[in-house]
Formats: C-alpha cells, structure tokens, sequence
C-alpha cells in the first residue's frame, strides 16, 4: 500500500513535467536549462523503479540492469519529442511501465538469441543422450559425408585438391579438424576464439561443397 | 514510427480499451495488427501484462548507486552538449575531424585496436566504458567530456546488420555488444594495454 501511494506520487510529479517539457518539444521549442531541470528530475524520480524492474531478471547482470536504465533515458528523451506519443501525458505511470517492460523484453531476447547462438556454433559441446559431441553428430554436414555421394577415391583426390586452394588459415582449420582435432585445441594452437573457428569451418564446409558440386558437372 | 514506439504504443491502446470495458480477447486485439507483427505483439503483450506496472524500486548497494549514477551523467553529459547548441557526432566522426586514424588513436590512448573499432561499431556497453576513458578521448579529441558522452550515445556508422562474405556468401550473425572488460580481453592487449587499463577492468 505505502508502494502504491509513493508510486502514485511520483507518476502525478513526473506526469505534470512531461506536460511542461512536451508543450515546448513538441511544437518546435528548443531545449532550455529549465526543461532539461525537469527532464533530469523525471529521470531521477523513476530511477529506482526502472532499476527494481530490471533486478527482477536474475539473467540481466550489473551491466543488462544498466543497459535498461541507460535504454529507458534514451527512449523518453526522442518520446518527449514525439507529437505522436501524447499518451505519456495523460498515463505516464503506463508509459513508463510499458517502456520499461519492452526494454527487458528486448534485451532478454537478444541474450537468449546470443546464447542460442553460441550453443548452435559450438561444435565441441556435448549434446544428446550418449553425449556425443555436434561434430560427431553432423557427418552429413563434413566433406567425408560428401564423399559417400561420389566414388570415394575420386573424391578424396579432388577434395584435397581444392582444400590446397584454400587460403592458408582456412586450410590449417579443415586439415586439423578432419585429423579430429578438437575446435577448442584449434582455437588454442591459432590462438582464435572457439566460435571463429566454427565459423571458418563452417564457412570452409560450404565453400569446399561447392567447388565439389560444380566440379561435377 | 520506430519498432519500440510501436510495440509500446500498442500495447498501451491494448491496456486503454481493457479500462474502457471493452470484452477484447490478446488474438482478437492482435489479429487487427499488421501480419508482420502480430507473433512478437502477442508475446511482448502477454509479457507486458504479466509484469504490469514498476511496482517495487530497487533498494541499491553503494556501487550499485555509482552505477546508476553513471549511467545518468551520461545522459547529462550528452544533454548539457545538446543544450550548447553544439550537433552531437559519433566517436568516428569526431575522430575524423582530427584526422585521426583508429590505430593511431588506439596508441595514444593505450587501448588495444580492436577494442576502439569496437566501440566505434556501437557494440561496447555503453555503461561500462570507463570515466577515464572518457576524459582522454576528450583530451586527445580535444573536445568536451558532454560531446564525448553524446558521442558514445550517437548512432554509430550505419553498418549492415550482418555480414555477407564476398568469398562465398556466408552470413554472419550480428556482432553482439558486449561489456568494455570483455570486448578488452577478447582484443588480445599487450601487456603495455593492459598496464594501463588494469585498474578500470575490476
């Protein structure tokens, strides 16, 4: 209850200087020392409850709940010059909130995308019930699984043939890999991060694919 | 209207004909938008709607508050360049104006070049650069710390979102922004570098 009225308070406080600030922004007044006074003390006001929003999240760390803070001072500042955006005169208390939960929500999808990511890039993490590493499970992916599509013999000869093409970085990756070397020991003895070294193998992959699949016809 | 503008915007008409008693089921309110938006809508709405307004402020831990405060100076920073009438440029045009280089910025300020292009890109955590890194980019940029801080907020050069290798059109996936000590380390400082900005990596 004590939340309630304190938050109320503060909603009619900042609501009456988002008034003041947009009857200037909005019809082609510039910025002043006063309407930038008000600006900040909106900022302040909301502080802490943009920040209490944020901790809700155990995944956001120090710099996610910051990010938030710092996304939701940039998105009132162009809203405050928004003519469209007169809502937040009349409602700021849902303005504010609704910002703020758009903010998490991006955030917490763009760290779930990069995780995501990660996951699919990592050919050394071990997934499925035998916990096999992906390489093991990817075959149909590799250049020896390309090479059940053509006679063997013939194939390995071209396939060699154009991984000696291959600039000298991309043929060091695809050598070791298809001597089974782990990512991670490739990345350690190139002195690369794991996630490049599955980007140049996969990008290597595709590229040899291609040379074979035009080579044969 | 900017894609957060119109989520936000969308769900506050949303909440608006709930108040005004209007019977209005999540499909029925998504179905009328644009088809294109309607699978994110509907999620970012349930969402929404489940977290409802700020109900709780943050009780803060004094770094916690430093933090907070940091974030907001440079807000101010950027405004109080904005207030001076100044036009708000990016780190790459600011360091262009100089005739600057990225290496030879880089050397002068001890930072490792990968970490300056980086945070040129836009994808160093703005709230994480450190104040003196601030203070020496205005030195040797010879510009304001607001037209620094107004900088580090700017848009930064319009890059595609993610790369196609003119090789053999493989697409990368969009750089992630990361913290200023993670985008350090992941740029393999020399020892000099890291002499230098150890102590605003704790």
């Amino acid at each position: 209850m004590q939340h309630e009225r304190q938050w109320h308070d503060v909603v009619v406080e900042c609501q009456e200087r988002v008034q003041r600030i947009r009857a200037v922004l909005t019809s082609g007044g510039t910025l002043t020392p006063e309407i930038q006074a008000d600006r900040e003390a909106v900022i302040l006001a909301m502080r802490n409850w943009i920040l209490g929003r944020a901790k809700r999240f155990p995944e956001l760390d120090e710099d996610g709940v910051g990010e938030v803070l710092l996304k939701t001072i940039q998105q009132l500042d162009r809203d405050l010059r928004s003519p469209g955006f007169g809502s937040m005169e009349r409602k700021f208390g849902a303005y504010i909130s609704t910002t703020v939960n758009r903010i998490v929500y991006e955030i917490r999808r763009n760290l779930q995308e990069q995780r995501t990511l990660s996951a699919s890039e990592s050919l050394d993490a071990q997934v499925g019930e035998d916990g096999l590493a992906r390489h093991e499970l990817i075959e149909d992916v590799t250049p020896e699984r390309l090479a059940d599509e053509y006679r063997e013999e013939q194939l390995h000869g071209r396939l060699y043939a154009a991984i000696a093409q291959l600039p000298p970085h991309d043929r060091e990756v695809i050598t070791l890999r298809l001597q089974g070397v782990p990512g991670v020991e490739i990345a350690r003895r190139m002195n690369l991060s794991p996630v490049n070294i599955t980007r140049i193998y996969n990008r290597v992959v595709e590229r040899l694919r291609r040379i074979l699949t035009v080579e044969e016809y | 209207m900017e894609e957060r503008a119109y989520f936000v915007e969308a769900a506050l008409r949303y909440e608006a004909l709930l108040e005004a008693g209007q019977q209005i089921s999540l499909d029925t309110f998504v179905a009328r938008e644009p088809a294109e938006t309607r699978a994110e809508l509907r999620a970012f709405l349930e969402f929404n709607l489940t977290l409802g307004e700020l109900d709780a402020p943050a009780v803060l831990t004094p770094e916690q508050e430093a933090r907070a405060d940091h974030v907001i100076a440079l807000a101010r920073g950027a405004w109080e360049h904005e207030l001076s009438g100044a036009s708000a440029q990016n780190l790459t045009q600011l360091r262009d104006t100089r005739r600057l280089t990225v290496g030879r910025l880089a050397r002068q300020l001890k930072l490792p070049v990968d970490l300056l292009a980086r945070l040129e890109r836009g994808k160093v955590l703005v709230t994480s650069v450190p104040n003196r890194l601030v203070e020496q980019l205005a030195q040797v940029l010879q510009a304001s710390t607001g037209a620094i801080q107004a900088a580090l907020l700017a848009p930064p050069p319009a890059t595609a979102a993610a790369r196609l290798s003119a090789v053999d059109g493989i697409v990368e996936g969009e750089e992630p922004a990361v913290s200023f000590a993670r985008a350090f380390a992941e740029s393999e400082p020399t020892i000099e570098e890291q002499a230098a900005w150890s102590a605003d990596l704790l």
